[in-house]
């Protein structure tokens, strides 16, 4: 047999129950967060135009696309992240919304990297958008997040914030030619310390002490004000005091003790115009979430000039760096036999009615492996019908409780069944 | 303080390495790894530091993934696996030059008598690739995990790409450095979460080395 018929592509997988169940899981506590903050879901095609993907997106990130071909011949693409098909469906659909809007999303992203732990091509993420929004928006994103993360249970993470407008303010004012601020940012934005010496050296820039400087601007509150003595232009004294501005919501939210500053931080998407930033968790080598402000988005797909912040959340990462386990919530099996399917199913019904988990089995196993298949469904209860010669409704049930494997008689009237499981 | 996973490089570079390390102060002075010991992992008790000894080439893998905190390996094999890793520091040690070399005979000189299609043996088939693809000049990689002089001799490979120090080898197989791909030396990479969760400890082992080149 070929490999591709029972292999899922590289990069991607199918999640059995216990992984899907702990995704839910995160999904729900992440979702009521957004919704305390008035944030709706909004849904977006899966493929979209890849040209109009590739608006606001830098080419190097070209080859990360899944590409396919129609047959009118236009190329679609897998949608590598959300934000730009949310902008594109806000300005394609503006007559039937109202600025300022607030947009959640939990959708499936494509990318064609090379994968490895904790970096598949399909990766869920959760995130939101709010777009038209006002001078609270960055604190707003950068809250939501930080109450986001911990609502699934991580504890310990810290989120990493910077202005782009400070290193575009330094930049400025260097005597640099064509590529060499795109090289420059490219080796700050990689960390690459070690190239960034060479390469300022090379090429023989006078006041490359200020850039040498950048990697070590990190660290709480106080990196703010070093940032401030260093800060040589209009632009990079505005990105320090809208950092200042952020911080002083994020107190008063007492959240900044999740937050720390560093002014080497870049973003691979070229979209950006403010405030980014990068959360990560201890003991997980790899960011869990990224956002930041791009102002200039809606703009490119034609809409007015708008304002929009948001970020997304790796739901695969979150779930690495979390050790509970996703379980069933099943409260009990009724079996039903050939004689009694009938009673089985009315019963089943008044239990489905009543918003209990139920599952029905046929009654053609052991005691021994019934108690076994209740326990992986984590099921506390195995009912099953006395046979009679009525077909109406049972007037009495046994119940097997799975964990003392004990079995009772119970007579079905109102209520009983709250005596069974307590709830 | 947050505690260091360091993944070191097991071979030449593992002595200067441990060095630096001492002298930077995550190792204690006294403290001595068993090179010939089948033991991979050791712990410093004193500062709680644990050491993994990987091969050179896999010492990215570790940082990459978190499994080690920083790590310190050839700058040759961090281009060659091409992934996220923070380079912070050039440690100048076990300094090469990753070449393409020619045999003798082939009476070639320069990189423009390189004829298309021809085949490129080396252990480094990322760099190559690149290296040719950004001149236009379409070649065929065959890739081997050692002794790569040998491919020319035995007619499996026209030329080969590999890494040079003396040039001792080279010659001795009758082989010669036509271009530099690049030059290399021991780096120091750190994982993009460690640098942040354990950013104190990380700069000040940075700054610590760093002044050990500056005071010699």
């Amino acid at each position: 047999m070929s490999k591709n018929i029972l292999n899922a592509p590289e990069g991607m997988k199918s999640y059995l129950p216990k992984e899907a169940l702990k995704f839910y899981e995160i999904r729900d506590r992440i979702s009521r967060v957004f919704q305390n903050w008035g944030y709706e879901p909004v849904i977006t095609p899966v493929l979209e135009y890849y040209e109009s993907l590739l608006t606001g997106m830098e080419q190097n990130t070209q080859k990360e696309f899944y590409k396919l071909i129609d047959y009118d011949g236009n190329i679609l693409s897998l949608r590598p992240e959300m934000t730009a098909p949310i902008a594109r469906t806000v300005v394609n659909r503006r007559e039937e919304l109202s600025l300022p809007l607030r947009l959640s999303y939990f959708a499936p992203v494509f990318r064609y990297d090379n994968p490895q732990e904790g970096k598949n091509r399909e990766i869920f993420q959760m995130g939101l958008e709010f777009i038209g929004g006002n001078s609270f928006g960055d604190a707003e994103a950068i809250i939501t997040a930080i109450e986001a993360i911990k609502s699934t249970g991580i504890e310990k993470f810290k989120l990493d914030l910077n202005h782009i407008g400070f290193l575009e303010g330094i930049v400025e004012e260097l005597p640099l030619k064509g590529l060499q601020e795109k090289k420059l940012k490219e080796y700050l934005g990689r960390k690459d310390f070690v190239g960034l010496r060479n390469y300022l050296d090379n090429i023989g820039l006078k006041q490359k002490e200020i850039i040498a400087q950048l990697p070590l601007l990190r660290g709480g509150i106080d990196i703010l004000n070093k940032a401030d003595d260093l800060a040589s232009t209009e632009a990079s004294r505005k990105a320090v005091e809208k950092l200042k501005d952020i911080y002083e919501y994020l107190e008063s939210y007492k959240v900044e003790d999740y937050v720390n500053f560093d002014f080497s931080l870049i973003r691979g998407l070229n979209y950006y115009t403010g405030m980014i930033f990068e959360g990560f968790t201890e003991n997980l080598g790899y960011t869990i979430c990224g956002g930041g402000r791009y102002d200039n988005l809606i703009e490119q797909y034609g809409g007015q000039k708008t304002p929009a912040v948001g970020f997304a959340l790796g739901i695969q990462r979150i779930a690495l760096a979390l050790d509970y386990k996703g379980t069933s919530s099943i409260d009990g099996v009724v079996l039903l036999t050939e004689k009694t399917r009938s009673q089985a199913l009315k019963l089943a019904r008044r239990l489905h009615r009543k918003d209990y988990n139920i599952i029905i089995e046929e009654n053609n196993r052991s005691r021994d492996e019934l108690i076994k298949l209740a326990h992986q469904k984590n099921a506390a209860k195995i009912i099953s019908i006395r046979e009679t010669k009525s077909q109406k409704e049972a007037a009495e049930i046994e119940v097997l409780d799975t964990n003392s494997e004990t079995a009772e008689k119970v007579v079905l009237k109102e209520g009983w069944e709250k005596k069974v499981w307590g709830k | 303080m947050g505690k260091i996973k360091t993944a070191l490089p097991k071979g030449r570079m593992m002595e200067p390495v441990l060095d630096i390390l001492k002298k930077g102060g995550l190792i204690e002075p006294d403290f001595g790894v068993d090179v010939s010991s089948r033991e991979l992992v050791f712990e410093d008790e004193k500062s709680g530091n644990t050491f993994l000894l990987a091969k050179p080439k896999d010492v990215p893998a570790y940082v990459e993934h978190g499994a080690a905190d920083i790590g310190i390996t050839g700058k040759d094999v961090i281009r060659e696996h091409g992934k996220e890793l923070y380079e912070l520091l050039d440690l100048k040690i076990g300094s090469c030059r990753l070449v393409l070399a020619v045999p003798e005979s082939s009476g070639i000189t320069e990189l423009k008598g390189i004829p298309e299609h021809c085949r490129i043996a080396t252990s480094y088939p990322r760099i190559t690739r690149q290296f040719f693809e950004n001149r236009g000049i379409q070649v065929e990689i065959i890739k081997l995990y050692g002794s790569v002089e040998l491919a020319p001799l035995v007619e499996l490979s026209d030329f080969i790409v590999d890494i040079t120090s003396t040039g001792t080898t080279l010659k001795e197989n009758n082989l010669i450095p036509i271009a530099e791909i690049m030059s290399s030396s021991a780096r120091l990479v750190v994982n993009s979460v460690s640098y942040r969760t354990r950013y104190e400890r990380i700069t000040d082992l940075i700054n610590q080395i760093d002044n050990i080149g500056e005071e010699d």
